[in-house]
């Protein structure tokens, strides 16, 4: 079921697109037009993420903040197993999806730490990424509490994660 | 942001220098290299999500989400432009559907719409948006599914719940936490 939402949801904008008359090849030039223009603003702030958190994981330092508060984690009832996930997540997206397929694959789909993980990767983002590309097209680099939010939402939901998966 | 970029670089490149100093120019170069692909990724989903975003736009289809999404919309970012709003009711529906390629393109925009050119500090509706995001609105992980259905597990669709149990309640806590701190910041600016 879950499948079929976004397909279907494409096939109605065009057939509403259709009924209600609107030039739908034009809108879709436009709209890709205006993408282009969007990549190209925020490429650099891609790059610049990317250089700081590439260098962040291979200086070994993720990995060291990883085992300093990996007894943390244990104590709230999260597998340690699971640290260096929950660590990666908010600073790489595909990183952390490389991560998760090696999760399921070595632990099995349906195994507490699968699933755990599979929760973990479904309700929470790459913080830092978006922090970056959601401010990408003004000039705003002051961004307050939300990272600080953010992050402490991210490390909520893997505490959460793991009790709900004793229930279910 | 800027912080953070400068602790990120500067704590990793001493942290190298005593380990394997060859690895900064290399690994940093790579990490260009790693987001010129990203981009070219992204520019593909962007440039189709867009393009049918732009034509739910033009008929009138957005308009109608905006205003089913209305009360919503009001109560979590207040009042806003018209233009804003839309691009806040994209970016929430595409969240709930999954289609987070339509999502990240309206949200810079809304962000952009509810920014001045002088602006430099994010406000509470712009944090509130982030927050939505990094909480991860989606009502199906579609991806995780996928994933899982190709490993061979016995019921792929039993995450749903659970997901959305947790991301729930990490989003209202998000919700309720923005909430709060935008209102002391500006108590005490006051």
């Amino acid at each position: 079921m879950a499948l079929y939402i976004v397909p279907i949801f494409i096939i109605f904008v065009f057939v509403y697109a259709c009924l209600k008359n609107t030039d739908a090849y034009s809108a879709f030039v436009k709209g890709s037009k205006d993408a282009i223009a969007l990549i190209f603003d925020i490429l650099p702030y891609i790059v610049a993420i990317l250089v700081a958190v590439k260098l962040f994981e291979a200086s070994g330092l993720l990995q060291t903040m990883c085992n300093l508060l990996a007894p943390v984690f244990q104590c709230l009832g999260v597998p340690s197993e699971l640290a260096h996930f929950i660590f990666l997540k908010p600073f790489s997206g595909a990183g952390s999806i490389a991560l998760y397929n090696d999760i399921i694959a070595a632990y099995g789909p349906d195994s507490y730490i699968s699933r755990v993980a599979s929760i973990i990767a479904g309700s929470s983002d790459t913080v830092f990424y978006i922090a970056t590309i959601y401010f990408s097209k003004t000039n705003i680099k002051k961004l307050g509490v939300a990272i600080p939010i953010a992050l402490f939402c991210t490390f909520l939901s893997a505490v959460i994660a793991s009790w709900v998966c004793r229930i279910f | 942001m800027t912080a953070i970029f400068f602790v990120l670089i500067i704590a990793s490149c001493v942290w190298l220098l005593f380990q394997n100093p060859n690895a900064i120019l290399a690994t940093a170069l790579k990490a260009v290299t790693d987001s010129l692909s990203l981009a070219v990724t992204l520019a593909g989903i962007y440039i189709f999500w867009m393009a049918i975003v732009e034509i739910a736009t033009r008929s009138g289809l957005i308009d109608k989400i905006a205003k089913m999404l209305k009360k919503p919309i009001k109560f979590l970012f207040g009042e806003q432009t018209e233009e804003v709003n839309s691009h806040l009711a994209t970016n929430i529906a595409a969240n709930l559907i999954g289609a987070s390629g339509a999502a990240t393109p309206a949200a810079i925009n809304a962000i952009e719409g509810m920014s001045t050119p002088e602006q430099t500090k994010a406000s509470p509706p712009m944090i509130m948006l982030f927050i939505l995001a990094a909480t991860s609105l989606q009502l199906i992980p579609t991806t995780i599914i996928g994933i899982l259905q190709a490993n061979g597990s016995s019921n792929p669709a039993g995450i749903i719940l659970p997901t959305l149990i947790v991301s729930s309640v990490a989003t209202v806590v998000g919700v309720i936490l923005v909430k709060i701190m935008c209102r002391q910041q500006q108590k005490g600016r006051k």
